[in-house]
């Protein structure tokens, strides 16, 4: 009796038959050498804390826009 | 443990100590993978070159937090599953910005994409535009266990979706390959 699994295992069995077919992919030797070389420098090092700038700014932005908006609604309703 | 394990295991550890030459062992291991998987997910060689980028970057970046039993693999189509969800969504983003049609629906052409120009027999070449066609999340799954080899669980955690869903999506591409490939399906696939 053919179970989900069972199915499954054919489903992946035959991709996998299909994939062998398909052409390999790569980057060029140059590409990938200046890739590592790139990535490498930054082995170990933590993320810039200054990609939280632009959020922060944002979010201090829309927050007294918000808080700037709600203050003028009040007032004509008082 | 197997070889590929104890290798593996070998990394991790020279990762978490900062060892360059464990980065340049996972960076020639993972490359040609994680950039086919990118190529033929985003059918842009600049823009799978740039997410391939990005996504070591992260491993770089994160290296020496991973812990003792991290499966890169997994890990690393992880990362490289989310760059191309995010490049997707800015793409989107921008084409609605502009006013144009959504990345998702590519105006048909004559030309060859990048993965189809590299096809050197019929067969290859139908294989491309096979999976080409499939929609990407279809295509998402046929890609990760089929040239992957990744088991069905281990692409429902990288994709963060539930097992049943990844064993349908599975279901679904294999019908909608075979029927786009025709004669050029794996005989199996014929006789089913």
């Amino acid at each position: 009796m053919s179970t989900p699994d069972n199915g499954n295992d054919k489903d992946a069995a035959g991709l996998a038959d299909a994939a062998r077919q398909l052409p390999a992919i790569d980057l060029d030797a140059t590409t990938a050498e200046r890739m590592a070389h790139r990535v490498r420098q930054d082995l170990g090092r933590r993320p810039s804390p200054k990609r939280f700038v632009e959020p922060i700014v944002v979010a201090i932005v829309a927050a007294s826009a918000i808080v700037w908006a709600v203050y003028e609604v009040v007032q004509r309703l008082s | 443990m197997d070889d590929a394990a104890a290798a593996e295991a070998n990394w991790v550890a020279g990762l978490r100590r900062g060892d360059p030459g464990a980065f340049d062992s996972v960076f020639a291991a993972y490359r040609r993978r994680l950039f086919g998987y990118l190529v033929r997910m985003a059918r842009r060689r600049d823009v799978a070159e740039d997410l391939l980028q990005d996504t070591f970057v992260q491993l770089a970046q994160h290296a020496t937090r991973l812990s003792a039993d991290t499966k890169l693999g997994a890990w690393l189509f992880t990362v490289a599953h989310r760059k191309f969800v995010s490049w997707t969504r800015a793409q989107q983003v921008r084409a609605q910005l502009a006013g144009d049609l959504p990345t998702g629906a590519q105006p048909a052409t004559s030309e060859r994409s990048p993965v189809e120009a590299i096809a050197d027999s019929e067969v290859q070449l139908a294989l491309e535009r096979a999976f080409a066609a499939l929609s990407p999340t279809y295509r998402e799954v046929a890609l990760l266990v089929g040239v992957e080899g990744l088991q069905p669980a281990e692409v429902a955690v990288i994709l963060g979706l539930r097992p049943d869903a990844v064993r349908q999506r599975l279901a679904r591409a294999r019908a909608e390959l075979a029927q786009a490939l025709g004669e050029h399906a794996p005989a199996a696939w014929r006789s089913a």
